[in-house]
């Protein structure tokens, strides 16, 4: 079991004060293996608390991020899974499945995360996988209104891998699983 | 012959076992002859043994080691007296025992005959205990004295006439019994003070360590005190407290006056305390000033607040303990003009602890230690004396601010308090920082809502030292940069913590923090103005939102002049950051936020601007040619989203991006640039966008035609790039936005553009120049052929693929 946190969009301090006191709970550091975050943290501190989590962070570069040497996109290859990071402003138009289905096609990943728009999402195109993680602080996006707090935990075993939601629905988490199995 | 030299510790040894010795001896005749019923001749030798103890020779502690001897061997005594049939009345013996030569002997022979003459009850306890505790007088050596009495003390202890006891009644009551005790404790505190004075000056250190080490004598009368069942608080008021304070007093002796007290307010019970409170504080003001009158208060406050937070029902109403101590507190401050500064601000932290404890709705008790704490300061600043700024009173005064705000874990109730925010005056620049960090972290860390306009600037003055320059600030050489940016976004999360659901409210905190942010200078406001202008379209935003669903009524024009207003802000605020050209990235960035959020609302002139602000910072700021691709790719990925605009001016904006495009540096960059502008061309409502409905426009744009101008330019571009790769990675690009096309079902791409552009790229791959091996060819040539993957796939399920010949 291979368990990989994806976060982003968290916008400390520029549009929330602190991650959900009830999703920090949930954070327990030792537990999580890899984290993977498509930007926008967007400051060193939220790095930090990051890198507090699991010893493996990958960050690509949001729009907003202080720290202007992440890369614009990120290949990471955990067991039988290739993914890929990329922000998403990049893609025009943003969050459009097929765009992003190009992106994976470059890329050549089996599983593609994207942020941006600040709202969960997952998908399949032609046996790949699309994951955006939503924004972990329910920051304000121009895009969405009534942003809902989510972040996704992946357990990879083999070619599976499982996708756990994690959504702050007024004072409760709940959770949804997704499953996806690597087409060889 | 040489006499060896010994020091005084072992000389005290070697006098000790000589003594010991004889006391064993005799000790071993005295039982010897009480086994042979000898009884005078086992007083005898008694008397031989306590002789020991006439001694003058022993330090304290060696005295007590013999002293311990002679009362074990003493209790054998007692307890043959008490059980035996010895045939003598107690009235005999307690004639007989006061013919022993020595006063010594003596009364400790009376002592020990008297106790058992009590316990058989052939006399009334009181008068013994009279007659005992009078006869004592005799011996006036501090040290022999103290030890009789301490010896008589515990012989009695169990034979008092206590409420209760067996000894009640003829033999007295507790107020007799109260009197033995009292009578004993002022002779040996009289003694024990007496031993000061003897002997010349310069042993005085070692007189008093020894008298240290005699305290317990004295101190265990008042234990005896609080064990007597029949003293209820009237009588400890009335009778107990009047004469012991009485004597501590009187004594005027400084040892002896720090460790009454404190045993005082050891061995009684709490509601004694609480009933005498003005008593026992009245005393402390009257202690010689060598007394550390502030441990003793201390001591007393926290054992109440104890008390006070276990049994909060036991305080009466009419005690308010909060306010004696405070006035009593204050006298004794002002009759100690000597008094050490953080001694001074300990008390007072002390008494803000009660207040917090025992009384933590009343905002009015802390406003008045804080206050007095305060004005104390002051005094001494137009002194001109610093001592404030001695470590331990420093600590002293960072305890008065952060105390009450690790208790109410809520600023607002901070902001309540009047004199708070002047007692920041008195601390360093460093100090004043990292209380302030601490009342940040607070808001943060409690998530603390700041709602009212008046609280959100008593909160950023509070702050000022994270807000602004201070003139006692050091240099900004010496500042830590990583540190400062931490701080300062600590405020910038506090701005999120500003909320009222009243937007005139609202508005006026996001006034009041700008112009402080301001005040900061260009340094900060990188940090602080940002989630300012966030909040501010959020608030517009929120209020659209409110009016579409009914749940905020707003006409028309009222509507208009506030999203005018809120907007103006958001532009003016990001103008302020517009001053310092290295932030042209992120204003532009702003701006397009902005743009976004005025689509949104249907201010169709206001995004317009906006708009064009970023376009200018474009054109005028932003020269480098990374900088200008990422830049030029939010623009347009912006753009595509403003669904708010007129034909006219969605062309105008429209034409002024592409021009952008064709006067990017590199060609790779023009090439993309000019595919993307292609989807600005393109937007329906079928295509599968991931978002809410808000980004379902409003208006749909589907203009073939200059798609495909778009793509045909790219194309053109791309053919002219000269480097390999770069050219095949371009081709590939454009083949993916055909494919693009295609999905969304627009007819733009003529059927044969496809294979063509295929054969294009198959030629590219395979001319001589490329290296197949390299990781640049290797990667496009795997996007490539997933790009023909998916194109296989898709000829079995879409119909618009069933032309297309993949080679």
């Amino acid at each position: 079991m291979v368990l990989i946190l994806v976060v982003g969009d968290t916008h400390i301090p520029h549009r929330a004060h602190d991650l959900p006191s009830r999703f920090k709970k949930l954070l327990v550091p030792g537990r999580i293996q890899h984290i993977l975050s498509p930007g926008n943290l967007c400051t060193k501190e939220t790095h930090d608390y990051l890198k507090s989590l699991a010893s493996d962070v990958h960050i690509v570069r949001g729009d907003f991020d202080e720290n202007t040497t992440y890369p614009e996109t990120k290949v990471v290859t955990i067991g039988a899974f290739k993914i890929g990071l990329c922000h998403g402003h990049q893609i025009v138009p943003w969050g459009d499945h097929q765009s992003l289905s190009s992106l994976q096609r470059q890329l050549d990943v089996d599983i593609l995360i994207t942020g941006h728009t600040h709202k969960f999402e997952e998908f399949e195109i032609n046996g790949k996988f699309f994951i955006n993680p939503g924004s972990a602080t329910g920051a304000f996006s121009p895009l969405s209104n009534d942003v809902v707090p989510s972040f996704v935990l992946i357990d990879i075993q083999n070619t599976q891998a499982t996708t756990y939601v994690y959504q702050l629905q007024g004072e409760d988490v709940k959770v949804e699983k997704i499953e996806f199995k690597k087409t060889l | 012959m040489a006499t060896t030299q010994l020091t005084a510790e072992e000389e005290q040894e070697k006098l000790m076992e000589q003594a010991k010795g004889v006391v064993n001896t005799e000790a071993f005749h005295m039982k010897r002859c009480l086994d042979n019923a000898k009884l005078m001749d086992a007083l005898k030798h008694a008397s031989n043994m306590i002789s020991e103890l006439r001694t003058s020779l022993l330090s304290p502690k060696t005295y007590y080691s013999l002293y311990m001897t002679v009362f074990d061997h003493l209790r054998h005594l007692e307890i043959y007296l008490y059980e035996e049939k010895h045939g003598k009345k107690m009235s005999e013996l307690y004639e007989l025992v006061q013919y022993a030569g020595n006063i010594l002997p003596r009364l400790y022979l009376l002592a020990t005959v008297g106790s058992v003459y009590i316990k058989s009850n052939e006399a009334p306890a009181k008068d013994v205990l009279r007659d005992l505790v009078e006869m004592c007088r005799g011996v006036q050596h501090p040290t022999r004295g103290l030890f009789l009495r301490n010896y008589l003390s515990e012989m009695t202890k169990d034979k008092l006439p206590d409420s209760g006891s067996p000894y009640e009644g003829k033999g007295g009551d507790v107020k007799d019994g109260l009197d033995f005790i009292l009578l004993n404790f002022t002779e040996m505190n009289k003694l024990w003070v007496r031993m000061q004075h003897q002997g010349p000056v310069r042993d005085k250190e070692r007189r008093e360590n020894e008298r240290l080490e005699l305290r317990i004598l004295v101190g265990k009368n008042l234990s005896r005190m609080s064990q007597l069942e029949g003293i209820d608080v009237a009588m400890y008021t009335e009778s107990v407290l009047p004469r012991v304070l009485e004597q501590i007093i009187n004594c005027k002796d400084r040892i002896a006056q720090q460790y009454l007290m404190e045993v005082l307010i050891q061995v009684f019970p709490d509601e004694f305390h609480l009933a005498t409170l003005e008593q026992v504080l009245a005393a402390c003001g009257q202690l010689l000033t060598g007394v550390d009158v502030k441990a003793i208060i201390v001591s007393l406050i926290d054992r109440l607040a104890q008390f006070a937070v276990k049994s909060p029902d036991t305080i009466p109403n009419e005690v308010d303990i909060f306010n004696t101590f405070f006035l009593h507190v204050g006298k004794v401050i002002d009759q100690r003009p000597n008094m050490e500064v953080h001694d001074v601000l300990s008390l007072e932290v002390s008494l803000l602890n009660l207040s917090l404890k025992c009384y933590p709705q009343k905002l009015e008790y802390v406003d008045k230690v804080i206050g007095f704490c305060v004005s104390y300061l002051s005094g001494l600043k137009s002194k001109e004396t610093t001592d404030y700024t001695k470590p331990v009173a420093v600590k002293q005064i960072v305890n008065l601010l952060t105390v009450p705000i690790d208790n109410y874990k809520n600023v607002l109730t901070l902001l309540k308090i009047s004199a708070y925010p002047q007692l920041q005056e008195y601390l360093s620049y460093t100090t004043r920082k990292k209380v302030s960090v601490d009342l940040v972290k607070n808001v943060i860390e409690n998530g603390t809502i700041i709602g009212e306009p008046d609280q959100a600037e008593k909160f950023l003055a509070l702050i000022q030292t994270l807000i602004e320059d201070s003139p006692d600030q050091p240099d900004r050489s010496d500042v830590d940069p990583e540190d400062f940016q931490e701080e300062q976004n600590m405020v910038a999360s506090v701005v999120n913590m500003f909320d009222n659901d009243d937007p005139g409210k609202l508005y006026k905190i996001y006034l009041t923090a700008r112009k402080a942010f301001i005040a900061g200078g260009q340094d900060r406001m990188k940090h602080t103005l940002f989630p300012l202008i966030f909040r501010a379209l959020r608030l517009v935003t929120k209020i659209k939102d409110q009016r579409s669903d009914g749940t905020l009524t707003l006409d028309d024009d009222d509507w208009g002049k506030i999203g005018k207003k809120l907007f103006q802000f958001v532009h003016d605020t990001i103008s302020h950051l517009k001053e310092n050209k290295d932030l042209c990235e992120w204003t532009l960035r702003l701006f397009l936020q902005a743009s976004q959020s005025a689509s949104y609302c249907d201010f169709e002139t206001i995004a317009y601007e906006f708009i064009t602000q970023a376009f200018t910072i474009y054109e005028e700021d932003i020269a480098e040619s990374k900088q200008q691709f990422n830049a030029l790719i939010i623009i347009l990925s912006t753009l595509r989203t403003l669904s708010c605009f007129s034909d006219e001016n969605n062309d105008t904006l429209v034409g002024k991006s592409a021009q952008y495009c064709k006067k990017l540096l590199k060609k790779p960059d023009q090439s993309r640039a000019a595919s993307l502008v292609s989807h600005l061309f393109w937007i329906t409502n079928t295509s599968s966008s991931s978002s809410s409905s808000q980004q379902q426009h409003k208006q749909e744009r589907r203009d073939e035609t200059r798609v495909f101008e778009c793509l045909q330019m790219s194309l053109k571009i791309a053919g002219g790039i000269m480097d390999a790769g770069q050219k095949t990675n371009a081709f590939v690009e454009i083949l993916n936005e055909y494919i693009y096309y295609l999905d969304t079902k627009c007819g733009t791409v003529p059927p044969s553009h496809i294979p063509t552009l295929i054969q294009l790229i198959n030629t590219n791959l395979s001319a001589k120049e490329v290296d197949p091996n390299s990781p640049e060819i290797i990667a496009i040539n795997t996007y490539y052929q997933n790009t023909l993957k998916y194109i296989q796939q898709k000829k079995e399920s879409d119909s618009a693929y069933a032309h297309l010949s993949v080679q």
